[in-house]
């Protein structure tokens, strides 16, 4: 079975470099803020929504995957799918891989989920972490949606 | 755009019948004729020329205007000394329909009615003169009155105008008040305003859609005086300029469902134009715009310019903020703020500038070049007065000539999201909205006025400094002695030259006219002495020079400065014992010292010799008071010289003077605030009624000044409200005030000691006399006389005069005290706490 590649800045890294691959998606803080009432109910004022993404793997760690410049936005083509519903939007500023497109399925429950491997244009603040001593060389690369 | 009425008035000359291009019938009455014009466009307008000449047009469904209209015309009154109605509906109602437009003769003004406004467009028209006016109502109820084409007032006012029950009359009201002159193209259209800004005034009627102007009016008033009864109030002057705006045509559009709070979440931008520049995509940190009464508005942001040229270009840019919030599927665009950047702080380590930005309002000030531009400015609202504060052309100074007056002004003045300069009273009216506990975010603060805000009361007094002339006459005779006296005594005659020494030689007197005097008829005269006969002869030599009678009236004229201070109190209802006065002084204008002064010599000399006037046949009769200043107080009385101060001086000076305590007053009520905060809500103007209850805590006031917070990092968007809720009564913030001067009812009556003949070193001469009472001709015996004696007084010989002192009280700086007559409203918003339970609440 093929999985998608992982394309970080134009750079598609090896299946050797993505042994134990986790990525998380999770929202910038800020730009969203909430407060109560005077009776006690919830307001939510929102200006913008952000995505922060961090993708961490384990094996040998390439060069380009260390030279990705701090601060400079690039395009992340993201291995792990996002299930939607149907009719549901990707997020703003997201834009779906075209080589591996969408597909949908229906669970055993009769539910239908689409799967979209999203393309996300990210900086780094502090560009990709080695870190050696384990029994295989590990990565990990945080950023956040420009 | 559908045009309901369109009265060309194109027909020839001499036609009497008018047609409504829209269809109506047009009834003529009188002598209302279409004649001649060369001011119109097509050389034909419609007259009216005398008692009787109207039009009448309808009854139709097609004039009542439930939401947006236009209508106007060309207007030339062949007269403006007399009330006249130009165009107005058949009858009156209800008042809340009414429209018409009026020329009135007081400042020969055009005022417009609709509803129960009056609105005053114009002022000092003159006869002859060809003006168009024309008035709108667009979607948001939002009318506006333009003359020749520019905006001269704005108020909003809902419901239906016009009625399709009552005919259209042009020529004259449902009263019958009589237009005289000439109409000229005047249309309605209804369901479009057509002209919500400044505009051409067309040549013709514009029968097919025109495009809008692109001009934004700058100056309006928030709110104009409310007429009680139609046609019944008299409205202040406006005679504001209308001053274009620089900034882009601002563009709200609003859904008011965007600010239901109950939907729980609101998405937000803000539109940030730095110049010619876009910058929101820039900005981060905080944007802060903050609004008060009489201040400027501010704005403050972080941006990061792209470049060098980028900062360099935003020092006094123009600074426009739009802010667009959406919730669910409406959206809101709001102009919050119209500027220009002040102040700019980069910094260079994070690329950031902060700008700091106003609104202009201290240059509009400045901008002022004459005494109406700043009148203009406060709305016609407030109550100038000349001679407590005055505007010199020559050195003008409009900032301080405007901080004077704003010091009367019962409102308050700001520039608004757009740019325009607003003037609003401070009447507390019917809540625009009212904001419940799901609808204000988790803090509200009650602020009470502090002592010294409300004291027990506010005195206001007016003080006028005027001189009081008086004048006082005394009437002096004198007859010169027997005969037998200069026989048997021996004693001088009086001469004329001596008498006439004395009377023109009185200290602070001045004689009346002329003396008169009469010298001994010449011949001889016999006299008993002794049982003899001696007789006394008086030669026509003699006679020339001596006195036999002499009358004489004296006048003295002298100035009282007199200090009449005017004075009212308000009560304020506070517990502070702080006086808070307000204090002016006025002085009357004239020259007392020299109005006292006698006349110069040269001045009076007597002119004839003989044959003088006397006020027979046409001469004037002489007063007495030749080559003497004005005014002449009626005899042994005085007047109150008020100068350049008369009545209406006076009663402006009182006015102002109540008018700045109101404003005290209204101020220091005004400071019983309620401060809440809630999702942003730029739809709100200082000046806006709102109301809010949350906490126990319920309130209505207006608005008086706001915080709006947008947070870019964490998303936050706050407006903080201040409303003030004074207490008070009644909705409308008003007075009255006059003054009349004290009664003067002076009166003289001095006497002199009577002009008699005194002989000394006589055995009949006492030994004493009051030298107060030594009045007359003083000689004495002659020491080969019988009745000589040597250990009697002997006079100095002289004709001697003691005049009457002139009292202190008469005389002595006078103080007094009159009242001011004044009404004051101070208008009320609600405000009540209650701690919940049982136990009642705080009020």
């Amino acid at each position: 079975m093929s999985a998608p590649t992982l394309i970080i800045a134009g750079f598609e890294l090896p299946q050797e470099s993505r042994l134990d691959l986790q990525q998380t998606f999770e929202r910038v803080d800020g730009g969203c803020a909430q407060r109560r009432r005077a009776g006690g109910a919830w307001f939510s004022m929102e200006a913008w929504t952000r995505w922060s993404t961090t993708i961490s793997g384990g094996g040998f760690v390439p060069a380009p995957l260390l030279s990705i410049p701090r601060g400079v936005p690039f395009e992340l083509h993201s291995v792990a799918p996002l299930a939607l519903w149907p009719g549901e939007d990707l997020p703003p500023g997201w834009s779906a891989r075209t080589d591996w497109p969408e597909t949908s399925f229906t669970s055993r429950l009769g539910v239908e989920i689409r799967l979209v491997y999203p393309i996300l244009m990210v900086a780094s603040a502090q560009g990709a972490r080695m870190v050696v001593g384990s029994s295989t060389p590990q990565w990990e690369l945080a950023c956040e949606e420009v | 755009m559908t045009i309901v009425l369109a009265l060309k008035m194109s027909a020839a000359a001499g036609e009497t019948a008018f047609v409504d291009e829209a269809g109506h019938a047009v009834t003529t009455s009188g002598a209302a004729v279409h004649v001649a014009d060369a001011a119109a466009s097509d050389g034909i307008a419609g007259s009216f020329p005398s008692a009787g000449s109207f039009l009448t047009v309808g009854p139709s469904a097609d004039f009542s205007f439930p939401a947006q209209f236009g209508m106007g015309g060309w207007v030339t009154p062949s007269t403006v000394a007399q009330n006249q109605c130009i165009f107005s509906l058949s009858a009156n109602p209800d008042g809340l329909s009414y429209i018409g437009l009026y020329q009135f003769q007081t400042n020969s003004r055009l005022v417009v009615a609709a509803a129960y406004q009056n609105i005053q467009l114009v002022t000092g028209i003159t006869a002859g003169q060809r003006i168009h006016v024309f008035w709108s109502r667009d979607a948001d109820n939002v009318m506006r009155f333009f003359v020749n084409g520019q905006l001269v007032r704005t108020f909003t006012q809902d419901g239906t105008i016009g009625s399709a029950a009552l005919s259209l009359l042009f020529g004259k009201d449902y009263s019958g008040l009589q237009f005289l002159g000439r109409l000229d193209d005047f249309f309605i259209s209804k369901g479009d305003p057509i002209w919500t800004a400044n505009f051409t005034p067309p040549a013709e009627i514009p029968l097919a859609p025109v495009p809008y102007s692109i001009s934004a009016p700058l100056f309006v008033l928030a709110a104009p005086e409310a007429a009680t009864g139609p046609l019944s109030a008299d409205l202040a002057l406006f005679t504001g300029e209308i001053q274009q705006a620089a900034a882009p045509l601002q563009v709200s559009v609003c859904d008011a469902l965007v600010f239901d709070s109950s939907l729980g979440k609101i998405y937000w931008a803000a539109t940030v134009m730095v110049g010619a520049l876009d910058v929101s995509s820039q900005l981060s940190d905080e944007m802060r715009i903050e609004a008060d009464e009489d201040s400027a508005r501010l704005a403050s942001f972080w941006v990061t310019p792209a470049n060098a040229a980028e900062l360099a270009g935003y020092d006094s840019a123009l600074v426009t903020i739009d802010i667009t919030i959406f919730s669910g599927t409406a959206a809101a665009q709001v102009r919050r703020f119209t500027g220009r950047v002040e102040k700019t702080v980069f910094d260079p380590v994070s690329r950031k500038a902060k700008l700091t930005c106003r609104d202009g309002r201290q240059e509009r000030i400045r901008a002022c070049g004459s005494a109406d531009q700043v009148h203009a400015l406060l709305g016609g609202l407030a109550a100038p007065c000349a001679k407590i504060v005055a505007w010199s052309d020559s050195k003008p100074d409009p900032v301080g000539y405007f901080d004077a007056l704003l010091a009367t002004l019962p409102g308050s003045t700001f520039i608004d999201a757009s740019g325009l300069w607003r003037v609003v009273r401070w009447d507390i009216l019917a809540p625009a909205a009212s904001f419940g506990a799901n609808d204000i975010f988790d803090e509200m603060t009650v602020e009470q006025p502090a002592r010294a805000d409300v004291p027990s009361a506010i005195f206001a007094k007016l003080t006028h400094r005027f001189p009081r002339l008086h004048c006082a006459e005394v009437a002096l005779n004198w007859t010169a002695p027997d005969r037998s006296e200069y026989v048997v005594k021996g004693i001088p005659t009086c001469t004329k030259a001596m008498v006439s020494e004395t009377l023109n030689g009185a200290s602070d007197w001045v004689v009346k006219g002329e003396i008169v005097m009469a010298s001994p008829i010449p011949g001889s005269y016999p006299v008993i002495v002794g049982g003899d006969t001696v007789y006394y002869n008086v030669s026509y030599e003699s006679a020339a020079f001596t006195c036999q009678t002499a009358a004489a009236t004296l006048y003295r004229r002298w100035y009282q400065e007199v200090e009449v201070a005017y004075s009212v109190s308000i009560a304020m209802g506070g517990l502070s014992d702080r006086d808070e006065s307000i204090a002016d002084a006025i002085a009357t204008t004239f020259d007392a010292s020299g109005w006292e002064s006698p006349a110069s010599t040269a001045a009076s000399l007597g002119i004839y010799s003989a044959n003088a006037p006397d006020g027979s046949g046409d001469t004037e009769p002489p007063t007495g008071y030749e080559a003497l200043p004005a005014p002449y107080p009626p005899t042994n009385s005085a007047v109150d010289h008020m100068g350049d101060v008369s009545s209406d001086v006076l009663n402006a000076a009182v006015t102002h003077v109540v008018a700045k305590a109101v404003r005290l007053a209204a101020a220091g009520k005004r400071n019983r605030r309620l401060r809440f905060s809630r999702p942003a809500d730029p739809r709100w103007e200082i000046g806006t009624p709102l109301a809010a209850a949350a906490y126990g805590v319920s309130g209505s006031g207006q608005l008086t000044g706001f915080v709006d917070t947008y947070d870019f990092s964490s998303g936050a968007c706050v407006t903080e409200m201040v409303l003030a809720c004074p207490d008070g009564s009644g909705a409308d913030i008003s007075y009255t005030a006059s003054a009349t001067p004290p009664d003067n009812d002076v009166g003289h009556a001095l006497l002199a000691p009577p002009l008699l003949n005194h002989i000394g070193a006589d055995l009949s001469t006492p030994d004493w006399m009051d030298p107060n009472q030594l009045a007359g001709f003083l000689c004495n015996t002659l020491p080969t006389a019988d009745s000589y004696d040597a250990s009697a007084p002997a006079f100095e010989t002289q004709f001697r005069m003691v005049m009457p002192e002139i009292s202190a009280a008469v005389r002595d700086p006078l103080y007094l005290d009159a009242a001011i007559d004044a009404t004051v409203m101070l208008p009320g918003g609600d405000l009540s706490i209650s701690f919940g339970g049982s136990g009642g609440g705080i009020h």
